[in-house]
């Protein structure tokens, strides 16, 4: 998978959950869940929950704790894949 | 050192369904999740172990700068529970983080400290935006993002915790 089709797969996954509507249009690797989309932080957990089932991998304590950023996320979701 | 954070119990119960699979896993220690389950009302205890940990984590962040999402590294103990109060503390691999706990029918409100001494610190609760400025003083945030209260005559700089949640804001700094 291409960068953009990761971001354009994460899209619909943040949009429940972000404040700032605007900053999800504009999605890049740079944005922030917290400073950027306002995502409250008692939601990240349902951001991590809901990647784990979109792309059918498992997210390790190690791998969420970065997990704070689009960026982030992606990395972690393709080193996944490619572990298995 | 400082951390605060307040739980709007409506709003979180919209906007969080705790009950969700691999929901308190990813949050809680087994021990927490059994308190949780132990709870005569498992959702104002989601919330105020979470409130817990989110003072807590914004201690450790001020201290360090460091962000990150880790939960389970926050582990509350000594959970001494009281009609709308609670007592505890949130351990970390290097620190003890002393907690305070309002919990009332609308929102859970904890403060975290480095002594177990709530009584050197000030916290306002309000249900407005407005009314969370402390007057003389502005905040201003460090490149972290760590935020202090400015004096507006003399430019001293004191700790202070900021938290929003839906209808409620609070404010915590140092005496």
């Amino acid at each position: 998978m291409e960068q953009q089709e990761y971001i354009d797969k994460l899209k619909p996954i943040l949009a429940p959950y972000a404040k700032d509507q605007e900053a999800l249009q504009r999605l890049t690797r740079d944005t922030s869940f917290i400073r950027d989309l306002k995502i409250n932080s008692a939601n990240l957990v349902d951001v991590v929950l809901d990647v784990e089932e979109a792309f059918d991998v498992e997210i390790d304590n190690e791998s969420m704790e970065k997990m704070l950023t689009v960026g982030a996320a992606i990395d972690i979701v393709q080193a996944k894949q490619d572990a298995r | 050192m400082i951390g605060n954070d307040i739980v709007d119990l409506a709003c979180a119960a919209r906007e969080s369904n705790w009950q969700r699979r691999g929901w308190l896993q990813k949050l809680f220690t087994t021990a927490e999740q059994e308190y949780i389950h132990a709870a005569e009302i498992p959702a104002h205890i989601v919330w105020l172990l979470w409130s817990m940990k989110e003072s807590a984590y914004k201690m450790a962040h001020r201290k360090d700068g460091i962000s990150r999402f880790a939960p389970l590294q926050l582990v509350c103990t000594d959970v001494q529970l009281q009609p709308g109060t609670a007592r505890g503390c949130v351990i970390t691999a290097s620190d003890y983080h002393y907690t305070s706990s309002r919990i009332t029918p609308d929102f859970v409100h904890t403060l975290a400290l480095e002594q177990n001494n709530s009584g050197s610190a000030t916290v306002y609760i309000s249900d407005s935006m407005e009314a969370a400025t402390i007057p003389g003083y502005v905040v201003r945030k460090n490149d972290k993002g760590v935020p202090g209260l400015q004096h507006i005559l003399t430019g001293n700089i004191r700790p202070v915790s900021i938290s929003h949640h839906g209808r409620f804001a609070a404010i915590a700094y140092l005496d």
